[in-house]
């Protein structure tokens, strides 16, 4: 089929971000369509869940419901299983899928909040079947009900491995060990560096139970200064261990087993090897924003490691180099949900604007840059712990691109 | 150690994943019983199946990233051809295929 749609403003990815700027921008006036290539709107938020600091756990799939029924509710069009696969200045989206959907949309102003996607790390045997991300953990077990394996070992010590251990011991699996992985230079990251970049990770405000046990973390600070740290043997309830690495995961047509070497205190591995029984492994290599439709677009990218590595270079209202073009959430820098749903609202403020939007909207921008603002501060989990130093260098980057224009 | 399951209830949020219509569908000639509307390799990994593709050297491959992203749980259906597993929904009767790229080793 080949049909065309126009409309205000259009919103690629219907996470938080996405979401929160369709209703913006709905909430203003302006016909606004949202295209996900998920089967349902709500992006990564569907499969978290966190446990706040009194217990109770905060339900993604819930808030991913009331920020769909609000971009719905202002009259925003979702349009859900269909793929972006190329966007020409003016704006032109191109899309591709199996229904009656449009296969291209014209649009004032575009806003991309397409997130972030996960990176693998060069594991041997990690292309296993039984070999999976912890996101993927947290999609099939929250989304989708299924439980991917009994006996799990997680490779990759960050956050999102941390998440994904808890998860599985919640549901009943046992997880045998979170492990760093082993480089291909045989050495892994040294136990305290480990530590220290843990201790990094975790935000100012910390409910969870994984921010918790990161205030455990933090409290060991000065012990992991040590040459020889101390290191706690549970985290968050699941077995953190920074001293053993994860060489390679074996077996025949699936995962049976993991190979293990110490790490010594310099990253250094061990000769001797042991392995352990496993039928799933959760190989996690950080996460990345998604930042590929952008490359015909003529937004300039820029990389700042603590926003998670190639980025949009963009500025205080979501605005790219790119006329008329916004940009929002993990695809700006990987950041929590609610921080990406804060951004969401300035850009679809500020895509309204350049979509015809009354001038009098332009008064709302502050108070939303200003909830971007709290909401990071408030943050529970910081996905690099050089997250503040990159997004100020961005704003030094943006400014300094501002005056020589 | 007994593989991949279904979890019948979620200690927090209760009733996950589809609640679609009970249906039949067959992988590589095998019947096999799903969901209406979850994902087909959802409903294949419920019935313990991992391996949806082989890979050029013949090695198999499954769902890795669950979200669309990675392209390795690549299965052919019946009358759509090459889809991504993890995203396609599951229907009655689908025919589904272990991808094969032209050319690899045990293609
Ligand atoms: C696997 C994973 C797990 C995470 N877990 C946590 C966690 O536990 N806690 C936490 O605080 N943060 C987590 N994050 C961080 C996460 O980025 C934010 O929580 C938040 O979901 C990001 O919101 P977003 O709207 O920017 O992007 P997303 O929520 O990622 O939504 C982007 C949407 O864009 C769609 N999309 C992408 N490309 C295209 C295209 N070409 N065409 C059409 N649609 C497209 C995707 O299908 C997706 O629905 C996780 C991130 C990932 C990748
Ligand atoms: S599992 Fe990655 S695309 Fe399907």
């Amino acid at each position: 089929m080949d049909s065309a749609t126009t409309v205000d403003v259009a919103v690629l990815g219907a996470g938080p971000a996405g979401l929160s700027a369709a209703a913006a921008a709905a909430e203003h006036g302006r016909s606004v369509a949202v295209f996900d290539e998920g089967e349902a709107p709500g992006g990564r938020l569907v499969g978290q869940l966190h446990r706040e600091r009194d217990g109770r756990w905060k339900v993604g799939r819930d808030e991913a419901e009331r920020l769909r029924d609000r971009a719905l509710g202002a009259g925003a069009t979702i349009v859900a299983g269909v793929s972006a696969w190329a966007v020409e200045p003016g704006w032109s989206v191109y899309l591709r899928g199996d229904g009656a959907a449009p296969r291209v949309c014209h649009a004032r102003a575009l806003v991309v909040a397409t997130g972030a996607g996960e990176l693998a790390a060069p594991l041997p045997g990690w292309t296993l079947p039984g070999a999976i991300t912890p996101g993927a953990a947290q999609v099939l077990v929250n989304v989708h009900g299924v439980l991917p394996g009994r006996r799990a070992l997680i490779a990759g010590t960050d956050a999102l491995g941390l998440e994904a251990a808890q998860l599985l011991e919640v549901v009943g699996a046992s997880v045998v060990g979170v492990h760093p992985v082993a480089g291909v230079d045989g050495a892994a990251e040294p136990p305290a560096a480990a530590l220290r970049r843990l201790v990094g990770t975790v935000g100012a405000a910390a409910p969870s139970p994984l921010l918790r046990a990161g205030g455990r973390l933090a409290r060991g600070r000065v012990v992991a200064r040590a040459a020889v740290p101390l290191l706690p043997r549970r985290v968050a309830g699941v077995p953190l261990r920074l001293r053993e690495a994860v060489t390679a995961l074996r077996g025949d047509g699936r995962v049976e087993e993991a190979e293990l070497a110490a790490v010594g205190a310099d990253g250094r591995l061990g000769e001797a090897r042991r392995t352990v029984a496993i039928d799933l492994a959760c190989v996690g290599g950080g996460l990345r924003p998604l930042v590929e439709l952008l490359a015909g677009s003529g937004c300039e990218l820029v990389a700042l490691p603590g926003l998670g590595g190639v980025v949009p270079l963009h500025g205080p209202d979501q605005q790219t180099t790119a006329p008329r073009a916004f940009v929002a959430g993990g695809v700006t820098g990987v950041e929590g949900a609610a921080v990406c749903a804060a951004q969401g609202t300035v850009a679809g403020l500020a895509a309204a604007l350049a979509a015809g939007a009354p001038p009098a909207v332009r008064r709302e921008l502050a108070p939303a840059r200003a909830r971007v603002a709290r909401r990071r501060a408030e943050a529970t989990v910081r996905f690099h712990p050089e997250l503040e130093p990159a997004r100020a260098r961005m704003r030094t980057m943006w400014e300094a691109r501002c005056a020589s224009a | 150690m007994s593989g991949p399951e279904r979890i019948e209830r979620h200690p927090v949020l209760g009733e996950v994943g589809g609640r679609g219509e009970p249906v039949r569908f067959s992988f590589d000639g095998r019947p096999l019983g799903g969901r209406a509307g979850e994902p087909v390799g959802v409903a294949l990994l419920a019935a313990g199946i991992r391996a949806l593709r082989r890979s050029r050297a013949g090695e198999p491959r499954g769902i890795h990233c669950a979200i669309g992203q990675c392209m390795e749980c690549r299965v052919e259906i019946d009358g759509l051809g090459t889809r991504r597993a993890c995203l396609t929904p599951l229907r009655d009767g689908m025919v589904v295929r272990t991808h094969r790229d032209p050319g690899s080793a045990d293609g």
